[in-house]
Parts: C-alpha cells; structure tokens; sequence
C-alpha cells in the first residue's frame, strides 16, 4: 500500500482542500495509485524507453510548408498583441471584460 | 424531402443550390431544437443564437459562393478558443474568461463559411467520461435523459444528435470524442496526434490532445476534416506532412485487410455488446479484402498507462491557473484571507485559495495524483514507467499495422451509463479502456454507430488506422454506413 501524504501533494500543487474536499479525494488516491502499479512489471521488459516513431509516406519539402505557412498567415490575423513579451489578454475583473482590439 | 437532421452538409448544401431550403431554414430548424431541448439536455454553456441568425441572412444574400460550409451551424466544444467568446473548459476557475483569438481550426471553420452557434458544455478541463464534472452542470444523453452522454466532449455529441448543430467540434485526449459519440449514437473522429493544429485548444495533456469532429454522418466528418487539418507553424507539434484529400468517399474497401485485436473482447467487455460489434465485422469482412485477427497485448494496460501521463501532464499544464493575470480570483479581502495570510506567506495563500476554490474535485483529485507521480523519488517509477509501456504500446501497433490495413474494436465496454451511477472513479478511468490506446500511439480513430442498438442505446465501433491514414479509416466507416 503506498504511503499519500495528502497535505503535501496540496502543498506541493498549490491546492487549498477544504476538509469535505479532502475526505472524499484522500480515500480514492491510494487505489487510483495501486492500479497504476499494475504495469509496473512492464518496466522490466526490454523494449524502447521513448515512443517510437512511425515511418511516414513522405515529408514536406521546405518550400512546400513556406508556401502553406504564407497561405495560412491570412486565415491567422488573429493572434493577441505582445507586450513585454507576454501576450495581451481581456483584463477580467467581476465579469466584467475590456476585450483587445488588435491595431 | 427529407428532414433537415437526416441530410448530410453536402445534401443541405444542394438544396439550398436548388433553392428548396434556405440557410436562415437551416438555422431557424437548429434554434428550435436548441429550445426545445437545451432546458434538459443541457449541451450549450454559451449560444450566440442572434448574431449566428444575421450570418444565415448574410448567407443567404450571397447564395451563389461556393464556401463548403457556407451557412452550416456548427458547436464549437468550450475548450477551443473562439475570439471575443467565452472560453470556460467547463471550469469556475475560467467562468469569466473572454478569448482574444480564434483557435487555428476555428479561423479554418469560419473561413469555410461556418456558423458559430455555441460553446458546448464538456467535463471540467476536458477530464472526465460522463460529463458529469462540468462547474455548469451535467450534460443529458437526449437519447434518454436519464443517462450520461459520455466525456468529455459530451455536450458536442449531445447537440449533434438531437439537431441543436449540424455538426461540432470535441477533442480528444482518452477518447473523449469517440466514447461520447459511441453513447449518443453519432459519428467522432479522432484524427492522428499533430494532424490537426491544436493552436487555440486548452492544453489537457499535451502529448496526447487532439481536435476533431463529431457528425451525423462519416461524410460530414470527412469534409470538417478536410477544412481543419493541415500543417500550423503555431503549433509545434503539427505533422509537415500534405493533407490527403478525404472526399469524396467511395466506400470501396476490397483492398484493405481488416484487423481484429482479440484483447478487445475480454471479460470488461458487455456481452450484448460483442455480439454486436462481431456482427459488424462479419458484415465488413464480406465487402473487404479479409478479417485477421492480431494481437495488441498491451492493450489492458493502456488505461492504466494513458492516466499516469494524462494526470502528470494535466499537473502541469494546469499550474499556470493562478488567478493573477485572468480567470477566478479568490477573494483577498475576507477575514478568513487575513487569518491564514498572518501565519504564512500571503502570495502562496493567495495561488492555493484561488485554486482551491476554481478547481472542481475530479480536477484537484488528477491535479494531486499527476503531482505525486511528477515528484521527487517517484518520477521514475511512475511517470517514466507509463512512457516506457507508450513505447511498448506503440510497437504493438507497428507489428500489427505489418499485417493489417485497419483495426477493428469496440469503442466503449459498455452503452451509455446512468447519471451518478460511476461514483467510483476508478471505474470510470475504465471507460477509455478501449479508446485510450490509440491516443497513446498517435493514431487516428473513428467511432460509427452500429446498425443494431443494445436495450435501445447505441453502441460505437471503433477502427483504428495508421498514423495519418485517415482516408482510410473513414472509407471503412463510410463502407460500413452504407450497408
């Protein structure tokens, strides 16, 4: 039975759990954790450590996706403005929105 | 002449041509189903029914573009952004938040001529297989409303199927596409990881996130494809690779060898529900080049495997909702705030109240167990352990795919479930059981009705293709619609 310290793993994800919210999570954790196990023994197997890759058909030629990339470009006018190198987003506050006008 | 909700998009768009229907007809026909149904169904979080009513007139004055979905309603699922609308996940923690762009596959959809009808209810964070977790409140089945419409795309699949959009956008990262799609009795795609940009969509699991699209019909899947599919340089994950031309479909599959993995057909699996998925088999064998069985035999631990990432991806991609910068924020000025922020750092009390109190519970119970298995001692043994059996799951497919054109399966173990009657989350993890595996490998998958239902509930088949081999896996399906 593997040992969940709860108060912890709330810490840790920065998580405040009411006393009702930890009474019904805590109980499930460590079954949930126990059924992970189940594919532990497949960790002894020998077999590839990162995904493999599929072979596929045929890639793109470079000027192919820069052709795709300007023909998409007009579809995709819509990305939010930068500032200080963060994305402007909709100041929210009480419901309330100011939506971005893009210049 | 037919009902509206029995025509396909092309057959819509041909009558409008004909002048027998009008798109205002078509969107009159939706709204009216939205009112008659949405009161218990509950599918929409967010309709813009007005400003989608002026769009069919627009349409309708300009009659004679030759857009493919000029004038077509659509849903459009409340984790894919649609600019200056609401952009919820499900979420109280994003209750209030307004996107400022459109999602790459929504640009798509609107440059094809779509209508935006809604935003379409979903488990909180896409998290869960019953849309029961939703901060808005539970999705209905309207096949019978006492039953879930499946998870998490639910609400998308609700609408499809009661008329409420022609057609609709999930995504899937378990198989929250084609397990809804399965118990609403409508068709879900899941196209290969990277084939459709996820630019615009609200990270779950990064590794295994996906867009697609739910529809009456497999040709209507197929068109919404053809428009959403493509190579995005806003998303780094998406495959350089030409998109196949999907339509139009032919149903000819004398070429193709059906695969049958007999890890499907185990003991979690519905008796009632095998005989009808084996009867499907047979009636495809027959028009097919032949029917193989094959082994995927890791297939029992994909749902173990796809949760371990899925909760350590969704861990981390969820930190970023803090409440600083948008979204809900909790309260700073309470006494109880004061209380606690004398004895501990006010900022770290402040991130945990305003996660504590936006968060729902199925999302803290992933966020809490995705924490522990990213953390220190037991990084290796859990994480690392489910990207090792990915990888062992992916051979599976690369040995079966030597054999096979297309695999064949169930989508979900079971029909369509009571509301509230999973109170065990494990058993609800159970329900990807079938679906997950192909997420694990990237692989693209489709979900039709079956032609016989099971105590009245529709059942899905599912066919597994190989990766970006999506005209495939819809000629099987189209092949098999048309029986």
């Amino acid at each position: 039975m593997v040992n969940i310290d709860i108060d912890k793993l709330a810490r840790l994800a920065r998580l405040y759990l009411e006393k009702e919210a930890k009474e019904k999570i805590a109980p499930s954790l460590p079954k949930i954790i126990e059924y992970f196990q189940t594919i532990k023994h497949l960790g002894q197997k020998p077999g590839p450590c990162l995904p493999q890759k599929f072979p596929c058909p045929r890639r793109k030629e470079e000027a192919e996706i820069h052709k795709e990339i300007r023909c998409e470009e007009k579809f995709l006018k819509t990305l939010p403005n930068y500032q200080d190198g963060y994305f402007q987003v909709p100041h929210c506050e009480a419901g309330r929105f100011t939506p971005q006008i893009r210049e | 002449m037919k009902e509206i909700t029995e025509l396909s998009i092309s057959e819509l768009q041909e009558a409008v041509k004909k002048g027998e229907l009008t798109y205002s007809d078509i969107f009159e026909f939706t709204a009216k189903r939205i009112i008659e149904e949405e009161k218990e169904v509950r599918g929409y979080i967010s309709l813009f029914l007005e400003e989608a009513r002026e769009q069919a007139k627009k349409a309708d004055k300009e009659r004679n573009n030759t857009l493919p979905l000029a004038g077509i309603p659509l849903a459009i699922k409340d984790n894919i952004a649609v600019k200056d609308k609401p952009l919820t996940c499900g979420s109280k923690i994003l209750s209030n938040f307004i996107s400022p762009y459109d999602a790459t596959v929504v640009k798509r959809l609107k440059s094809a001529g779509c209508l935006v009808l809604g935003k379409t209810n979903l488990d909180e964070f896409a998290m869960g297989s019953s849309n029961e977790t939703s901060y808005f409140g539970p999705v209905r089945n309207p096949i019978d409303k006492e039953r879930v419409p499946g998870g998490s795309s639910g609400g998308s699949a609700a609408v499809v199927k009661y008329g409420g959009a022609i057609a609709a956008l999930g995504s899937d990262t378990g198989g929250s596409i084609r397990q809804p799609a399965a118990f609403c009795g409508v068709c879900g795609l899941k196209p290969t990881y990277g084939r459709v940009s996820r630019f615009g969509l609200v990270a779950f699991a990064s590794s295994l996130d996906t867009i697609g699209p739910i529809a009456r019909t497999v040709e209507d899947c197929a068109l919404i494809l053809q428009i959403i599919a493509g190579y995005d340089e806003r998303d780094a994950t998406s495959v350089p690779l030409p998109t196949e031309r999907y339509l139009p479909l032919t149903g000819k599959i004398r070429d193709l060898t059906i695969g049958v993995a007999k890890e499907f057909f185990t003991s979690a699996l519905s008796p009632k529900i095998k005989t009808v998925i084996e009867e499907a088999i047979t009636e495809l064998g027959k028009v097919s080049k032949g029917v193989k069985v094959i082994s995927l035999p890791h297939l029992p631990y994909s749902a173990a495997c796809y949760h371990l990432i899925a909760m350590a991806e969704a861990s981390s991609n969820l930190a970023r909702y803090d409440g600083v910068r948008y979204g809900y924020r909790t309260q700073v000025h309470t006494e109880e705030f004061k209380k606690i922020a004398q004895y501990e750092d006010p900022l770290q009390v402040f991130y945990e109240k305003t996660r504590g109190e936006g968060f729902g519970r199925e999302t803290k119970r992933r966020i809490i167990i995705g924490t522990f298995g990213l953390s220190k001692g037991y990084y290796e043994e859990y994480y690392g352990l489910g990207v090792k059996v990915r990888g062992l799951i992916k051979g599976d497919f690369l040995s079966a795919f030597q054999e096979v054109d297309v695999i064949l399966g169930p989508t979900t173990p079971t029909v369509a479930f009571k509301l509230g009657e999973k109170k065990d989350p494990l058993a609800m993890y159970l329900s990807d059981i079938f679906t997950s595996i192909a997420n694990l490998a990237g692989l693209p998958a489709i979900s039709v009705p079956c032609k016989r239902k099971v105590d009245n509930l529709p059942v899905g088949l599912q066919i597994i293709g190989k990766p970006c081999a999506e005209k495939e896996i819809l000629e099987v399906a189209f092949a098999y619609e048309r029986l």
